[in-house]
This record gives structure tokens, C-alpha cells and sequence, in this order.
């Protein structure tokens, strides 16, 4: 019987790969629906209201499995970079996968704040399931909410560059260097 | 002791002119209506109380005070409700009543008035004057549409001074059945 413990792993746990898919999924979601309500000048109302608690709603979610996926990395070590990758491409996809880290946390987290600062005093209702609180003593506060919505806005513009990046790493590293990382993502089998 | 008799004499036909009213709770409503992105909201005061005096002969001495709890303000919908008592609408934290007090009523038909009185929302008060009507008899009921413009007493000001969202005018539609005060 193989002893599988002592062999590096070639991918991910799957609850990382699970994680991995559903928030990148869930993280186009948010910023197509993001960028929709931002630049759609006559968006009906109703389907604007709509579309914004929906967005708060699934940002509560993504927040939770950031928060879970964070721990999870730091209890379930990654499976190692192929060692055929160079020292720079190494560094390159540490620092990439840190500032994708950062950009998913920055995002709900300012979200979060934009919308406890809000005059509007709106509730967020998640999924019509139930109420997420507001960071208390924010309400009303423009400064604050002016802040987060900048933070917000431009940290959805480089999330949207990271993750262009981060596909093109995999297309190079497949094209270029010939390596297949999507194994590691669960998509394909692992060569042992 | 003359004081006394004198003041006594000054109160005693103004207590039996005016004759207390009480609300029939069950039989009586203070709601609201307004549109939220063009769509109507309809919510109720579910905590009001009511001191009514009322004469059916001199219906221009009638009194009235009908204080509204605005944390009892509730529509059904967990997201309006979670918002009307925040800070920038009722702040009820704040703010926790709505009054109103008739100044004057005026007859108009057998079952028609006219009342003005002043409406306090939040620490804005401001004399308001509508019609309503007059009917029934043990329960005497009473019902009325007013519209109120809720940028007046700064309600959602910050959110949406332009009511792009919600309309100015929330309606105020009231029907109180009422029956004379017994143990008195």
C-alpha cells in the first residue's frame, strides 16, 4: 500500500479546491454585479435595490469563506510549487496568491464598512435568511463611508487585474513551461 | 375657599361638555403607505394611544392627542422595518414619539371636518390641516387620508432628500373607532 503521508501532495485539500472554485465563481459574481450598479446610469430602481442587496448578501457569504479559507490554509499546508518553476516565477506566485488573499479579504471588509456607515440605515438581510449586523457606531459617519467606497472601488480594479493575472500565469505556465497546474485545482488527474 | 368655588365653577361646564373617547383597538388602525423604488409599502403604528374629548354638539370644542410610539412602526418587511427606526428616519432611539394634537375642528358636512392641528416627527412640529369624516354611532368611527411630506420633518434627508428611492408623500391613513368613556 502506498504510504501517501510521507509523499508531497500534488493538490490541494479538497475543501481548498471546493473553496477555490465556489469563491471565484462567487467573486465574478460580485464584481459583475458591482461594476452593473456603478456604471448602468438607468437601471430600474427596483432591480438596482435588488441587485445591491443581493451583492451584500452574497459579500457576507465570501467574507465567511474567506475567513474559512484562511484557516484552512494555515491548518492544511498547500501542496509545494512544481519544483521545475524558476525562483522568480516562485516569488511571482507567492506574491500573487497573497495580494488575491488581500483583495478577497479588502473587498467585504469595505463593503462592510460602506454599508454600517451608510446614512441609508439599511439592514443587510442575507438572503432574506438572517440579519448581518452592522459595525456599530459607523451609521452616518462620511468620512468613513466615503473611505471604504474608495477602497472598495479601486481594490475591485486591481482584485480585476490579479485575477487576469492569475489565469495568465496558469496559460503561461502551461504554454510556456509546460507545466499543468489546473491538476492541483482539482480539474484533471495528477501525474504521481 | 371662594378660590376653589370659583375654579370649580370655571372647570365644571368644561368637564361636562367634554366627554372622553376611547379607541376600540381592534376596530381601529393608523397606517401608512409609500412607494420604495415605485413599488408601494404599507406598514401600520401598532403602538399608539389616543386621549379624545369630544362633544357631539360642539364638535369645534373637540380635543385631541393621539400619540404614536414609532418603534412600533412595522411594515412586514424585515429590511423596512430594520431601517425606518435608524438613525437618518424616525431615530427612534432618538425620537421614540410621533404626536399629534388637534388645535381646531370645523364642521363642514353632517359627516365631514375639517381639523388642523400639529403633527411632531422626530424634533420637527408643524401645523398640519386635513379633512376627514365623521361616522357611525357607538363606535363613532373615524377616517382620514393625510398626506405628509416626510422631507418636512426630516425624515430620510441624507439617504434621499430627491426621493429617488422613496416618495416624499407617505400617507398617513387613519381610522379610529371610538366609544364614549363609561366610568365617568
Amino acid at each position: 500500500m502506498p504510504n501517501n503521508v510521507d509523499q508531497p501532495r500534488m493538490r490541494y485539500s479538497i475543501a481548498a479546491i471546493i473553496l477555490h472554485w465556489i469563491m471565484g465563481v462567487g467573486f465574478l459574481l460580485m464584481l459583475g454585479s458591482g461594476l452593473t450598479f456603478e456604471n448602468w446610469d438607468n437601471m430600474p430602481q427596483d432591480l438596482k435595490f435588488n441587485v445591491i442587496q443581493w451583492h451584500k448578501s452574497l459579500g457576507v457569504l465570501l467574507l465567511c469563506a474567506v475567513a474559512l479559507r484562511l484557516v484552512l490554509r494555515f491548518i492544511i499546508k498547500p501542496p509545494s510549487l512544481p519544483a521545475k518553476l524558476s525562483n522568480l516565477d516562485k516569488i511571482a506566485a507567492k506574491a500573487g496568491h497573497w495580494a488575491l488573499y488581500a483583495a478577497m479579504i479588502i473587498m467585504p471588509v469595505s463593503g462592510w464598512i460602506m454599508v454600517s456607515s451608510s446614512s441609508y440605515g439599511l439592514p443587510t438581510i442575507v438572503f432574506n435568511w438572517f440579519e448581518w449586523p452592522h459595525i456599530p457606531d459607523l451609521a452616518g459617519n462620511r468620512e468613513i463611508r466615503q473611505l471604504s467606497g474608495g477602497t472598495h472601488e479601486y481594490t475591485a480594479y486591481i482584485f480585476i487585474g490579479l485575477i487576469a493575472l492569475h489565469i495568465a500565469a496558469v496559460v503561461k505556465h502551461y504554454i510556456i513551461d509546460r507545466i499543468n497546474l489546473l491538476p492541483r485545482m482539482g480539474i484533471g488527474k495528477t501525474k504521481s | 375657599m371662594i378660590k376653589y368655588l370659583l375654579l370649580g365653577l370655571l372647570i365644571a361646564p368644561s368637564l361636562a361638555l367634554a366627554q372622553p373617547y376611547d379607541v376600540i383597538k381592534d376596530q381601529s388602525v393608523i397606517g401608512f403607505s409609500g412607494t420604495h423604488t415605485g413599488k408601494e409599502f404599507k406598514g401600520e403604528f401598532e403602538d399608539y394611544t389616543a386621549e379624545i374629548d369630544y362633544d357631539t354638539d360642539k364638535p369645534d370644542s373637540a380635543s385631541a392627542i393621539v400619540t404614536m410610539d414609532v418603534r412600533g412602526a412595522k411594515t412586514g418587511n424585515a429590511m423596512y422595518d430594520g431601517t425606518l427606526p435608524s438613525a437618518d428616519w424616525f431615530d427612534a432611539g432618538q425620537y421614540p414619539q410621533a404626536v399629534f394634537e388637534l388645535t381646531s375642528m370645523e364642521k363642514i358636512t353632517e359627516t365631514t371636518f375639517k381639523a388642523t392641528g400639529d403633527l411632531t416627527i422626530r424634533d420637527v412640529t408643524k401645523p398640519i390641516l386635513f379633512e376627514f369624516t365623521l361616522q357611525g354611532n357607538n363606535p363613532l368611527i373615524m377616517t382620514a387620508d393625510v398626506p405628509v411630506n416626510r422631507l418636512d420633518y426630516n425624515i430620510g434627508t441624507a439617504s434621499d432628500e430627491k426621493a429617488e428611492w422613496v416618495s416624499k408623500i407617505i400617507m398617513i391613513h387613519i381610522k379610529l373607532a371610538v366609544m364614549p368613556r363609561k366610568d365617568v
